[in-house]
């Protein structure tokens, strides 16, 4: 059990690390995509300069589309993070069928399907890039992604049968 | 809850406490309070047997069914 917890316990340092460098590169994005419009002319000619065939107003409008699909991406990444530390945090506890855990892997399941979303705008973005190398192979969409949409409900609905069961039994004398 | 533990009033009719069940039957205070104030969602035969034996009663002298709601618990 002891290994076990400092598994679990490192897991949390992990998510907490993720959790502050999702937020800093959010951060980061925003910054990068507004400042992207004063140093417009800066941008273009450093384009122009490495990839001189390609539409330049295309591929800033793309790099201002990614960064903000990176910001929108942050959001669900962030639900992820922060309640898989607190589901951890009950398992530590020895909380880990405490009800609001089903919420929690629920709310898990609606982020991975948000992030599994975002492949549509990214899809309508790439386009943006023609003529630099970047092309869609197919690799973004990935079926280990939306099953594991599946597999977070499934795991929530589990969570609330577990919750109710240590209800009853917390009521039986 | 639709069923009615009536704990105390046969506690009261054997002129015994709370805490002297608990004694008797080995089970803690706080579970048998759970039982008495209506809190309890279940209770085991094995709880009931005990009572029942300690209380020389029948389950249907602890246990009543009476008008009320089922309380529905959500998901």
């Amino acid at each position: 059990m002891g290994r076990r917890d400092r598994i679990l316990r490192f897991t949390v340092v992990v998510l907490r690390v993720l959790l502050v460098l999702n937020i800093a590169f959010a951060a980061a994005f925003v910054i990068a995509a507004l400042v992207s419009f004063p140093l417009h002319d800066m941008l273009a000619a450093r384009i122009v300069g490495k990839y001189p065939a390609v539409d330049v107003e295309r591929v800033v409008t793309g790099i201002r589309a990614l960064l903000l699909l990176g910001v929108a991406a942050a959001v669900p990444a962030h639900i992820i993070f922060s309640r898989l530390i607190a589901v951890i945090g009950t398992v530590l506890a020895g909380e880990t069928f405490a009800s609001p855990n089903a919420r929690r892997v629920r709310a898990i399941g609606w982020a991975l399907l948000a992030i599994q979303l975002l492949d549509v705008p990214l899809l309508l973005i790439i386009p943006n890039f023609a003529g630099m190398g970047v092309r869609v192979d197919g690799s973004s969409i990935s079926i280990g992604g939306w099953l594991s949409v599946l597999v977070a409900f499934v795991l929530a609905r589990v969570f609330a049968e577990g919750a109710a069961l240590r209800e009853d039994l917390e009521g039986t004398v | 809850m639709a069923v009615l533990v009536r704990l105390d009033e046969v506690l009261q009719a054997r002129r015994m406490t709370l805490t002297e069940l608990a004694q008797a039957v080995d089970i803690t205070l706080a579970n048998l309070s759970i039982l008495k104030t209506g809190k309890a969602r279940a209770i085991r035969f094995t709880t009931l047997d005990a009572i029942c034996r300690v209380l020389e009663c029948q389950p249907g002298d602890i246990l009543v069914h009476g008008p009320g709601e089922v309380e529905e618990d959500e998901d």
